[in-house]
């Protein structure tokens, strides 16, 4: 299933892990097969296709998509099995998108390589036709679970999840859209239907874990990290505590710096990852994950799935 | 080739061994000026439609003579852009405007700094195609907006308005200077998205309201236009008009 030259990358990767203690050293006569997946990601680009302007902002010379690309062609180069993922609002903010309608994001994002993306309210900012429009640009999927868009021009145009093979592994997205009626003029989304988010977790997470036998499972969210106890709104927090076999939710909508991601319990106990990384591509976000290959239930490197800064 | 395929499935599955998640670790990168080189190809892709851009987005329009900054319940930037509205609207009308509001989310920049403003500037301080409406409502529908206003710590309102928060609702409310009166009919300049129910404020799609036709973002450009060739600058108004 692997190739030579990433099996010894590998063994040597699991064997620097072992010899640093960081590990509980458990004798073994033979080291353990080691994968690790690095997973990009950014959201709420919102159209910030140069850095911030050089006059004297908070946040001058920050961000910029070809700034990014080298970043992103960097650790691809070091690394073996790389996804890069959105978690929406690629658009609007800049002039870019008041002219050019998301053909400049969408361009970049698929030069960049992004694997998939997921659906924002704002990327409706210039109608479900414009976005429509634009993804003749795109050479990544739009994964969104829980809109329907059966009765408009985006029929057939976006898909509930996708399974992404790296490395032997097998990774499942899906991705979920914020409620749109009351934050997104309807002449703009049309007959888009909004579909319960954690009911369709439930159904696609269940999917991808338990019947294609996923080995991870993303989900990609435009709830929002959380909201006030008076908002009444469905948040990245709230999924993750309410749903199942979600491994790792990267967020956007709400704009947060998560400075690590957040761990939380699911609704059975499970470990599940929340991330966000801002916006305006200041932040690229990078989660590496690390999967030992043995026989069943037993794990040597697997530690109780502590999250830290890279060494 | 379908048999093969069969058969490695088998072998695949049938080896006894599974992926174990064993480790997670996360870190950031922060893209800063000095941080990565720019890719050529990417630069290359937007080039193009940068030099269409710069030529209308790099104009001059104003000079802001101090850092203008948003917040809540009040900010010398929330201030500044809605008393911009207010006497731009005024000038689409012939009825007396009693004041104008703005959802907090719909001025996309923490802050203008102190310096030169470009049409760029404004254009990511608004970058909404909204339209300027203006809704007749009475005085308990004002209560109810500002009660809105109040449970998310306060919105952009302009001069004329002052209230103060108490328990997430609106308390004291004053209109130029007058206690708020249920019955009475003020005329408010909001944005379209507002009047047509946005930000769940559901309710005003109900009431009377009058399209002026007018950018929003286009009013402020014209704004600062007119007032450099009169040398008025951008200045900063602290003044407390929501009060926690």
């Amino acid at each position: 299933m692997m190739d030579r030259r990433t099996f010894i990358r590998n063994t040597t990767y699991s064997g620097l892990l072992l010899s640093t203690g960081a590990y509980p050293l458990i004798a073994s006569d033979k080291e353990p097969e080691i994968t690790r997946l690095t997973i990009l990601h950014t959201n709420d680009v919102h159209s910030r296709i140069e850095p911030f302007p050089m006059d004297g902002s908070k946040n001058e010379g920050l961000g910029g998509v070809a700034k990014r690309a080298t970043l992103i062609k960097k650790v691809r180069e070091e690394q073996e099995n790389v996804l890069l993922l959105d978690a929406g609002d690629m658009f609007q903010g800049t002039p870019y998108f008041n002219f050019f309608g998301g053909e400049v994001e969408i361009k970049l994002m698929s030069e960049l390589g992004y694997d998939a993306g997921t659906i924002g309210n704002h990327d409706f900012d210039g109608g479900i036709d414009g976005l429509n429009r634009q993804l003749v640009h795109a050479n990544f999927p739009l994964i969104v679970s829980n809109y329907n868009f059966d009765n408009t021009v985006m029929k057939g145009k976006t898909q509930p999840y996708k399974i992404f093979h790296k490395g032997g592994l097998k990774i499942g997205v899906f991705g979920l859209g914020i409620e749109l009626n009351g934050l997104v003029p309807q002449s703009l989304y049309k007959e888009t239907v909004y579909n319960d988010p954690i009911a369709a977790a439930q159904k696609w997470a269940s999917y991808l874990k338990n019947e294609e036998k996923c080995d991870y499972v993303i989900c990609l969210s435009h709830l929002g990290y959380k909201y006030g106890p008076d908002e009444n709104k469905i948040s990245d927090r709230y999924l993750a505590e309410n749903s199942e076999n979600i491994d790792l939710i990267l967020g956007g909508h709400t704009h947060t710096f998560l400075k690590e991601p957040e761990r939380m319990k699911n609704k059975v106990g499970n470990p599940v990852l929340i991330n966000q990384v801002g916006w305006a591509g200041i932040i690229l976000g990078r989660i590496d994950v690390f999967f030992e290959k043995n026989k069943k239930g037993t794990c040597i490197t697997c530690k109780n799935l502590l999250v830290g800064p890279n060494s | 080739m379908r048999y093969i395929f069969i058969l490695l499935s088998i072998f695949l599955t049938s080896c006894g061994k599974q992926w174990h998640l064993a480790d997670t670790k996360a870190r950031t990168y922060r893209i800063e000026k000095a941080s990565f080189p720019v890719d050529v190809k990417a630069a290359g892709i937007i080039e193009p439609y940068k030099l269409q851009l710069d030529k209308t987005m790099n104009e001059v329009i104003s000079y802001c003579e101090q850092e203008l900054t948003k917040g809540k319940p009040s900010s010398n930037l929330t201030n500044w852009f809605t008393d911009v509205l207010l006497e731009e609207s005024q000038k689409l009308v012939t009825d007396s405007l009693d004041f104008a509001i703005q959802n907090y989310g719909g001025i996309r920049l923490p802050a203008i700094p102190k310096g030169d403003v470009t049409v760029g500037k404004i254009y990511e301080l608004m970058p909404f195609d909204n339209i300027m409406y203006i809704v007749e409502m009475k005085g308990s529908h004002v209560q109810q907006l500002f009660d809105k206003m109040a449970e998310s710590g306060g919105w952009p309102v302009s001069r004329n308005v002052y209230f103060e928060i108490a328990y997430g609702k609106a308390k004291n409310i004053k209109i130029k200077n007058v206690l708020l009166d249920n019955d009475k009919v003020y005329n408010v300049a909001l944005p379209d998205y507002i009047a047509n129910g946005g930000d769940n404020l559901t309710f005003l799609k109900e009431l009377e309201s009058h399209n002026t036709g007018a950018l929003i973002r286009d009013m402020v450009i014209n704004h600062l236009r007119e007032n450099k060739l009169r040398n008025i600058n951008i200045k900063s108004n602290t003044e407390k008009r929501i009060v926690e």
